[in-house]
C-alpha cells in the first residue's frame, strides 16, 4: 500500500450492551446502507447509515482480523477514528472454539433448510444464518464436517 | 424487668427478621451488580448517540425533520411514562416518584391539559389507584427492563403518537442513576426530540464539544434520513436506559435499605442478648435467694 493512505487508524465498534472492538487497524470494510465501504487511513470525514452484512477489520496489530455480522446502526470517521454504533452484532470475538462451532452449524443448518424454529431467542432468519457461514468461512473457523 | 421468656421471643423474631434482610439484601446486590455492568458497558454508545445528535442539529446546514419542528400545542394532551417498583423495602425510591407525578397531575390541572399516564410497577398502580386516576397502559409484559424489542416498541408507539398530534409531549418519571452515590426521581423529557438530544448532550460522561472539530463531513444518504433514524435510535435507547436506569437505583437502594436494616436487628439481637442474660442471672439469684432463706427458715 502506497500514498497518503498507508498506516493504521483507530476503530471502536459499540453496541447498547458493550463496546465490542477498541484498537488500531489498517483497514475496515463495512456494509452501508447503499453497498460495501471501504475506510482506509486519512478517509474523509463521514457519516453514514449502516446496512446488514459483514464488517471487516482487517491488519489488527498483534492479532487477527476481526468479523462482525451487523445490522444497522451509524458508522462515523473523522480524524483517523472510526466508531460504529450498532444495535444488532453477531460475533466470533471472546467466544470459546465451541460456541462458535455450534453457532456456524446451527448456521449452516438453516441455510440448508434443516433447523426449524424452537424459541424466539434461538431464531435466526437465513440471511442472518448466511452472513454467518460466510463469517466462518472469512475467519476459518467452525466444523467443516457439520457444513449442510 | 422483663422476663426472659419474652426477651428471647423478642431476639428470635429480631434474627428472623435479620435473615429475611440480609437474603434481601444479597439478591438485590446481585440484581444491582448485573445491571450496573449492563449500564457501565452502555455509556459509551450513549455518549456517541449524543455525539451525533449534537452533530446533526448544530449543522450549518439545518436538517427539516417533523420531529426537529418547533414544539406547537396540538392536541392539548401529555403523555406521561411513570417507572416505579413492584416491590417495597426500598427506601423513599417509590415516594419521591410519586412527588413527581403529584407534580404533573398538580401542572395539568393548572394548565388545563390532559395527562395520559403509562405505569410501570405495581407501587406505581397504586398510587394511580390512591389519586383515583386510570393510567392509559400498564406495562406488565416484562418485569424491570424490557428487551430490546419491547423497548423499540414503546418508543416507536410515542414517536407516532406525537408525529400524528396526538400527544404534545412525552416523559419519563424515573429514578435516574448517576452514580453509585446519586440517584435522584426526574422526568426526562423524550419528546419533543431537541429537548432530549439538550439532555443527552449534557448527561454525556465526555466533555466532548472539545474533540468536535466543526468539520464539513458527507453524509449517505441525505441529512433527513440520517436524522429520522437517528432519532428513532436515541427515542429507542433513552426508553431501554430509563428502565435500566430506574431497575438500578431500585436495586441499589433496596440494598442500603436492608443493609441498614440488618445493622439495626443485629444491634437490637445484641442488646436483647444482653438484656436475656441479665434476666436470667437476676432470675438465678432470686432463686438462690429463695432456697437460702428456705433452710434458713427450716433451722
Amino acid at each position: 500500500m502506497v500514498g497518503i493512505s498507508y498506516g493504521k487508524f483507530r476503530v471502536v465498534l459499540l453496541t447498547p450492551k458493550a463496546k465490542l472492538l477498541d484498537c488500531r487497524c489498517g483497514s475496515v470494510v463495512l456494509p452501508a446502507h447503499d453497498g460495501q465501504l471501504g475506510v482506509l487511513r486519512n478517509h474523509c470525514p463521514l457519516l453514514s447509515k449502516v446496512g446488514f452484512g459483514i464488517m471487516q477489520v482487517r491488519e489488527i496489530p498483534d492479532r487477527s482480523d476481526a468479523f462482525f455480522v451487523i445490522n444497522g446502526g451509524f458508522a462515523r470517521v473523522s480524524e483517523n477514528h472510526m466508531t460504529v454504533l450498532a444495535y444488532d452484532v453477531i460475533t466470533f470475538e471472546g467466544k470459546d472454539s465451541e460456541t462458535v462451532e455450534a453457532m456456524v452449524s446451527h448456521a449452516h443448518s438453516v441455510v440448508a433448510g434443516q433447523e426449524y424454529i424452537r424459541t424466539q431467542q434461538e431464531a435466526i432468519d437465513i440471511k442472518k444464518a448466511k452472513f454467518i457461514v460466510h463469517m466462518a468461512e472469512l475467519a476459518s473457523v467452525g466444523a467443516p464436517g457439520t457444513s449442510g | 424487668m422483663a422476663n426472659t421468656r419474652n426477651i428471647l421471643l423478642r431476639r428470635n423474631a429480631a434474627a428472623n427478621i435479620s435473615k429475611v434482610t440480609s437474603t434481601m439484601e444479597t439478591i438485590s446486590s446481585v440484581r444491582y451488580r448485573q445491571y450496573y455492568n449492563q449500564w457501565a458497558e452502555g455509556l459509551a454508545f450513549y455518549d456517541m448517540l449524543a455525539q451525533l445528535a449534537y452533530l446533526m442539529v448544530t449543522a450549518q446546514s439545518k436538517v427539516e425533520h417533523p420531529l426537529l419542528e418547533e414544539p406547537k400545542i396540538r392536541s392539548n394532551t401529555n403523555a406521561l411514562i411513570a417507572i416505579g417498583s413492584d416491590r417495597g423495602l426500598c427506601g423513599a425510591y417509590n415516594n419521591e416518584i410519586f412527588r413527581q407525578i403529584d407534580t404533573h397531575v398538580r401542572m395539568a390541572k393548572r394548565f388545563g391539559r390532559e395527562l395520559k399516564i403509562y405505569a410501570k410497577g405495581k407501587k406505581v398502580l397504586g398510587y394511580l389507584e390512591h389519586l383515583r386516576i386510570k393510567p392509559a397502559h400498564v406495562y406488565e409484559n416484562f418485569s424491570e427492563v424490557p428487551t430490546a424489542e419491547q423497548a423499540n416498541e414503546i418508543g416507536d408507539f410515542f414517536t407516532k403518537e406525537y408525529l400524528s398530534g396526538r400527544i404534545d409531549r412525552l416523559g419519563i418519571v424515573y429514578n435516574r442513576f448517576f452514580s453509585p452515590a446519586s440517584q435522584k426521581a426526574q422526568t426526562l423529557t423524550v419528546l419533543p426530540v431537541v429537548d432530549l438530544i439538550d439532555d443527552l448532550t449534557t448527561r454525556a460522561t465526555v466533555i466532548w464539544p472539545w474533540e468536535l472539530a466543526f468539520e464539513d463531513f458527507e453524509l449517505s444518504p441525505s441529512a433527513e434520513d440520517i436524522f429520522e433514524t437517528l432519532a428513532e435510535m436515541i427515542i429507542r435507547t433513552s426508553v431501554s436506559g430509563c428502565f435500566l436506569e430506574a431497575a438500578v437505583s431500585e436495586h441499589l437502594s433496596r440494598v442500603v435499605c436492608m443493609r441498614n436494616a440488618s445493622d439495626n436487628a443485629d444491634d437490637m439481637i445484641k442488646e436483647l442478648t444482653k438484656d436475656y442474660n441479665r434476666a436470667r442471672q437476676g432470675q438465678i439469684t432470686v432463686e438462690l435467694l429463695d432456697i437460702v432463706s428456705g433452710v434458713e427458715a427450716a433451722k
